[in-house]
C-alpha cells in the first residue's frame, strides 16, 4: 500500500491537477465561447458598419468607391471577403475575387441566393447586412419604410479565429500547467511540513507495532489533532504495555495450564483421541491423541496426527465406535460406551469409550482400557458363582442345622419342661406331706428349689416362646396397635394392683404385621416399662407415634448409631435407621420414667440372657428383648433403645416399609 | 574635317532655332492633373516643351536663354515664370491671384455654369433653387454664377459649411424637391466626410447634384462637366499654335471650352429621371 505521504501527495496533487484542468477546460471553453460570440457579433456589427457606408457607394454603383470601402474594410485580418449586392441580387462588386484559398465570392456569376450554400462549404462565416436608405420627407424627415438597395456580404475566415482560440488554448494550458507546478510545489512543501509530525509519529507506532512497548511520542506543545493523536498513541502504547503484561502473565498460565493439560494427557491411563470430522464424515482425522492412545492403538503419536482414523485403528469401524464418532458429531450428545470389544491385526482388548464433542466440532474419543477389568470381572463373577453355590451350600447346612437345634431346642425345653413341673410338684407334696418332718431350714430349702424351678419353667417357656417366634409362619394384617397396647395395659394394671400406673397410649396407631408377634412385641416392652419404673410413683408409660416436632432430640440429633454400636449384631434389626427411612417409615415408641440404662451397655440389650440389673432388683430372664428384636427383624423392621441412667428409657421399633 | 565642320554648323543652327521656340511649362509636379497635363502637352509638342517644375528650376536656368512661350499651370507656376528675366508670354491656367504683368494671359477654366443650368434643367425642369456649398471665400458665389443662375431662373442658395456641425442642418435643405446642389471645386468640400453626408442625403431625398468632375459624378453626382487634362492642353496648344498678335497682347482672358459631359445614368435612373437621348450621346463618359 502506498506511503501516506504519497497519498496525500496524490491526491492533493490530483486534486489541483483535476480542478486546474477543469478550470482550465471551463475557462478555455468561456473564452472560446466569449471570444466566438464576440467575433460573431463584431462581425454582424462591423458588417452593418460597412452597409452603412456603402449606402451612397452602393446607390451610386460607385465601384471605386465600393472598392476603397472594401479596401479599407479588408485591412480586418478575418475578413477574407467582401461584396456588394444591389437590390435585385447583383453582385456589383466583390473583393478580392478569386485570390484566396476560399472565397463565396470568388465567382462573380454566383447569385445572392447560392451565396449561402456556397459559404457553408468554405471554413468561414458569411454575414450579411442590407443597405437600407431612407427616404426623407419633404420636411427632411425620415418618412417610410427604409428601402433596401442592396447587400454587403462579408466573409470572415475562421483561421484567425482558431489560430487565436489556439493561442488562447495554449496559454490557458500553460498557466495551468503553471499553477498546478507551483500548486504542486506548494503541496510538496506544505504536505512535508503537515505530515512531519504525523511521520515522526508513525515512526513512533512502527516501533510500537514491532514491539517495542517502551517508546513513547513526544507531545507537541501546541494544541491540535497531532497533540491528541500523540496523546492518545501514549495511552495506547501505556493501555498496551498493561494489557501485553496481562496476556503475558495470561499466556504463562495458559501455557502452565496447557502443559498441565499436556502432562496430564500423556499421564493418563485413559487413551484421549481428538479427531476432526472430515467432509460427509465418512472417516475423521486424527488431531490430537494422548500417550496412552498411541499405546492403545500401538501407535506413533507423530506420525499417527492428521491421518484418517480408520486407516491407523481399522478395527473402530466393526466395533460400532466409528458410527458413535458420526452420530456424537452430527448430534452433539455425549455418549458412553460401557465395553466394546476391539481388535486389528495389531492388538486387541476390551474398551470403555466416552465420546463428546467440543464446541469447536471436533469429537473427543477418551478410551479406557478396560481389558484387565474385564478379565477380572470374568474371574470375579466366577468366584462369585462359586461363592454362591458355596452360600448355598452352606445356608442350606446351615439352616438345616437350625432346624435340627431349633427342634432340639424345642424338644429340649419341652422335654424340660415335665421333670421340673416333676421337681416342683414333689417339692409341694414334700412341703405338704413331710412338713412335719421339716424344720425352717428344709422348708426354706424347699422353698426355694420350687422357685429355681419355677424359674427355670419360666425361662423353658420364653424360650420356647423365642423359639415359636423364629419358627412360626408370619401372617401379616392391618393391626390396630393402640388396641393391642390398651390390652396390655389393662393385663398390666390388673397384675399389680397395688401399683399406680399411668398408661399413655395414642389412639389410632396402626401398622401392618402379625398380630400375635405384635402382641408378644408390646407385652414385653410395656412390661420392661412398668418393671423398670417399680421404683417411680406413679409410674408414666407412653406409647405413641414417633412426632418429629415433638421428639426433636431423635430426629434432629446426631446421625443412626451404625450397627456397630451394637457389636454382634451386624446387618441386624437392631439400631436406628438412616434419617430419609426414619421420614418415610413410621416409628413407634414406648417411653417409660424408670430408672434408665447406661447406653455404654446398650449393645447388651437385645441379647438372649442379657441383663443390665440384677435380678433381685428387677426380675427377669433377659429373653424379651431378644425375642423383640427377632419378632421385628421378621417384619423387616428395626429396634433400637435410648435411654440415661435414671431418666427413663425410650424403645423405637419400625415394622418396614409401608405396603 | 570639312564635312565633319559643316554637320557641326547645321547642328548648331538648328539647335539654335529650337532653342528659340521651346515652351516652357511651369508646373507643381505634385498635384496629377498638372502632371497629366504636362504629359500631354510634351505628347503634342515633343521637345520643344521643357518642364520647369516648381521648386526644382534654378534661376541660372532661367537666366540661361529666353523660351518661345512660358505655360504656368497654377499661381505658384505663375510667380516662378514672372521671376524669368525674359520677355515672353506666360499663358496661366489655373490662377487665382491678380497680376498685372504684361505679359501674362490667362485661361480661364471655371466650371461652365450655363451648361450646367442647362442640363439641369433638361434633366429636371422643376429645379428653381440650387443649393451652392462653399468653405472659403474664394469659392464664393461670384457674378458669373448669379447672372447664370438668374439667366436659367434659378434662385442660387448659398452656404458656407466650414463648420462641419451645421452641416446636417444644412442638408436638410434637400428636402424641397425643387432644389438642386452645385458642387464647386472647393477643396475645402472635397473630404469624404462632407461627400459622404452630401450624397446619402441628396439620394435620400431624390436631389441631384451638379459635379465637377469625372469622380463625383461616380461617387453620385448626376452629372459634371469635366476638364481633362487632355482637354487642357488641347486648349493650350490652340492658344500657342493661334497665339494673339504681340500688340494685343496680353490680350482678352481666354475662356475654356472643350469640358467633357459625364453622366451618372445609374444615379439619374435610380432618382427616376428619363436622360435625354441627345443628352446622352453628347456625354463623353456615362456611368
Amino acid at each position: 500500500m502506498p506511503s501516506l505521504r504519497f497519498r496525500i501527495l496524490l491526491a492533493f496533487i490530483g486534486t489541483i491537477t483535476l480542478l486546474s484542468t477543469a478550470l482550465g477546460f471551463w475557462h478555455y471553453r468561456h473564452l472560446r465561447d466569449l471570444v466566438t460570440r464576440s467575433f460573431t457579433a463584431d462581425s454582424q456589427v462591423f458588417a452593418h458598419l460597412i452597409a452603412r457606408q456603402a449606402v451612397a457607394p452602393l446607390f451610386a454603383e460607385d465601384a471605386a468607391a465600393l472598392e476603397r470601402l472594401a479596401s479599407q474594410a479588408l485591412a480586418l485580418p478575418s475578413l477574407h471577403g467582401i461584396a456588394f449586392w444591389t437590390a435585385e441580387g447583383r453582385l456589383l462588386q466583390a473583393f478580392p475575387a478569386g485570390d484566396l484559398p476560399f472565397s463565396p465570392f470568388a465567382s462573380t456569376a454566383i447569385a445572392l441566393d447560392d451565396l449561402p450554400a456556397a459559404a457553408a462549404t468554405g471554413r468561414g462565416v458569411l454575414v450579411r447586412a442590407p443597405v437600407m436608405l431612407a427616404t426623407l420627407s419633404p420636411e427632411g424627415v425620415p418618412t417610410g419604410p427604409l428601402r433596401r438597395i442592396g447587400e454587403v456580404s462579408l466573409w470572415f475566415t475562421l483561421d484567425d479565429l482558431t489560430r487565436e482560440l489556439a493561442s488562447i488554448r495554449n496559454t490557458v494550458v500553460m498557466a495551468e500547467a503553471l499553477f498546478a507546478l507551483v500548486a504542486g510545489l506548494l503541496v510538496f512543501t506544505l504536505e512535508r511540513w503537515a505530515t512531519r509530525p504525523l511521520i515522526a509519529l508513525i515512526e513512533k507506532i512502527r516501533g510500537i507495532a514491532e514491539g517495542d512497548l517502551s517508546i513513547r511520542v513526544e507531545v507537541p506543545t501546541r494544541g491540535g489533532e497531532i497533540t491528541t493523536l500523540c496523546q492518545s498513541v501514549n495511552q495506547m502504547a501505556d493501555a498496551l504495555q498493561r494489557h501485553t503484561a496481562s496476556l503475558e502473565r495470561s499466556l504463562a498460565e495458559r501455557t502452565a495450564a496447557l502443559d498441565k493439560l499436556q502432562a496430564l494427557m500423556d499421564n493418563m491411563s485413559n487413551g484421549v483421541m481428538v479427531c476432526r470430522p472430515l467432509p460427509g464424515e465418512e472417516d475423521f482425522l486424527i488431531e490430537e491423541l494422548n500417550r496412552a492412545a498411541a499405546g492403545l492403538g500401538h501407535l506413533a503419536r507423530d506420525q499417527a496426527i492428521g491421518q484418517p482414523v480408520t486407516h491407523l485403528l481399522p478395527g473402530l469401524r466393526p466395533m460400532g465406535l466409528l458410527e458413535a464418532m458420526r452420530r456424537v458429531a452430527r448430534e452433539g450428545r455425549p455418549e458412553h460406551i460401557a465395553e466394546a470389544r476391539y481388535g486389528d491385526d495389531r492388538t486387541q482388548g476390551w474398551w470403555e469409550i466416552f465420546l463428546y464433542r467440543l464446541p469447536s466440532g471436533e469429537v473427543v474419543t477418551v478410551v479406557a482400557d478396560i481389558t484387565e477389568r474385564k478379565s477380572a470381572e470374568e474371574a470375579w463373577r466366577r468366584f462369585n458363582a462359586e461363592l454362591d453355590q458355596r452360600v448355598r451350600d452352606r445356608t442350606a447346612q446351615l439352616e438345616a442345622a437350625n432346624r435340627e437345634l431349633e427342634a432340639f431346642s424345642y424338644s429340649v425345653s419341652h422335654d424340660l419342661r415335665a421333670p421340673l413341673r416333676g421337681i416342683d410338684g414333689w417339692s409341694v407334696a414334700l412341703l405338704e406331706d413331710c412338713a412335719a418332718g421339716l424344720d425352717e431350714r428344709g422348708r426354706q430349702y424347699l422353698g426355694r428349689v420350687r422357685a429355681e424351678a419355677q424359674r427355670m419353667g419360666l425361662l423353658i417357656d420364653e424360650l420356647l416362646q423365642l423359639s415359636r417366634v423364629t419358627r412360626s409362619k408370619l401372617e401379616p394384617t392391618t393391626v390396630d396397635l393402640s388396641a393391642l397396647a390398651q390390652k396390655v395395659a389393662d393385663r398390666l394394671r390388673e397384675a399389680h394392683p397395688d401399683r399406680q400406673l399411668e398408661f399413655l397410649i395414642a389412639p389410632g396407631l396402626q401398622a401392618r404385621g402379625d398380630p400375635l408377634l405384635l402382641e408378644i412385641v408390646l407385652t414385653n416392652l410395656l412390661d420392661n416399662a412398668c418393671k423398670f419404673t417399680r421404683p417411680r410413683s406413679p409410674a408414666r408409660i407412653e406409647f405413641r407415634r414417633l412426632d418429629p416436632a415433638i421428639d426433636t432430640d431423635l430426629a434432629a440429633g446426631p446421625t443412626t448409631r451404625s450397627d456397630s454400636e451394637w457389636p454382634g449384631h451386624p446387618g441386624g434389626p437392631i439400631g436406628r435407621p438412616d434419617p430419609a427411612t426414619l421420614a418415610r417409615v413410621p416409628v413407634f415408641l414406648v417411653r417409660d420414667n424408670g430408672v434408665g440404662f447406661d447406653m455404654a451397655y446398650a449393645g447388651k440389650l437385645f441379647g438372649a440372657f442379657q441383663r443390665l440389673h440384677r435380678s433381685s432388683e428387677f426380675p427377669g430372664t433377659g429373653i424379651g428383648l431378644a425375642t423383640v428384636a427377632r419378632i421385628i427383624h421378621r417384619h423387616g423392621g428395626r429396634v433400637w433403645g435410648e435411654s440415661r441412667p435414671d431418666a427413663g428409657a425410650t424403645f423405637y421399633f419400625t415394622l418396614g416399609e409401608p405396603s | 574635317m570639312l564635312v565633319l565642320l559643316a554637320i557641326w554648323l547645321v547642328a548648331s543652327l538648328g539647335a539654335s532655332q529650337a532653342a528659340e521656340e521651346e515652351i516652357w511649362v511651369f508646373y507643381r509636379p505634385d498635384i496629377p492633373l498638372y502632371a497629366d497635363t504636362l504629359k500631354e502637352l510634351i505628347a503634342r509638342h515633343g521637345p520643344r516643351l521643357v518642364p520647369c517644375p516648381v521648386g526644382r528650376v534654378s534661376a541660372s536656368f532661367l537666366e540661361s536663354r529666353s523660351p518661345r512661350w512660358a505655360i504656368a499651370l497654377g499661381d505658384t507656376a505663375l510667380q516662378r515664370a514672372l521671376a524669368m528675366p525674359w520677355q515672353v508670354p506666360i499663358l496661366g491656367v489655373f490662377i487665382d491671384q491678380t497680376t498685372v504683368d504684361p505679359r501674362v494671359m490667362l485661361l480661364e477654366v471655371k466650371q461652365p455654369h450655363e451648361l450646367q443650368f442647362a442640363t439641369l434643367l433638361r434633366l429636371q425642369p422643376a429645379i428653381s433653387r440650387i443649393w451652392y456649398p462653399y468653405t472659403t471665400e474664394r469659392f464664393a458665389p461670384g457674378p458669373s454664377l448669379q447672372r447664370a443662375a438668374a439667366n436659367a431662373r434659378l434662385q442660387v442658395v448659398a452656404e458656407q459649411v466650414s463648420d462641419p456641425r451645421r452641416l446636417p442642418e444644412a442638408l436638410r435643405q434637400f428636402a424641397d424637391p425643387a432644389m438642386a446642389v452645385l458642387l464647386p471645386p472647393d477643396p475645402g468640400l472635397m473630404n469624404s466626410a462632407f461627400l459622404d453626408a452630401l450624397f446619402l442625403a441628396a439620394f435620400r431625398s431624390h436631389t441631384l447634384v451638379i459635379g465637377f468632375s469625372e469622380s463625383l459624378v461616380r461617387q453620385g453626382a448626376a452629372f459634371a462637366f469635366v476638364m481633362t487634362p487632355a482637354n487642357l492642353a488641347t486648349a493650350l496648344s490652340e492658344i500657342l499654335q493661334d497665339p494673339p498678335s504681340e500688340e494685343s497682347w496680353p490680350g482678352p482672358t481666354r475662356l475654356f471650352h472643350r469640358w467633357n459631359l459625364a453622366i451618372n445614368r445609374t444615379v439619374l435612373g435610380k432618382l427616376g429621371l428619363e436622360v435625354p437621348a441627345d443628352l446622352l450621346a453628347s456625354a463623353s463618359r456615362l456611368f
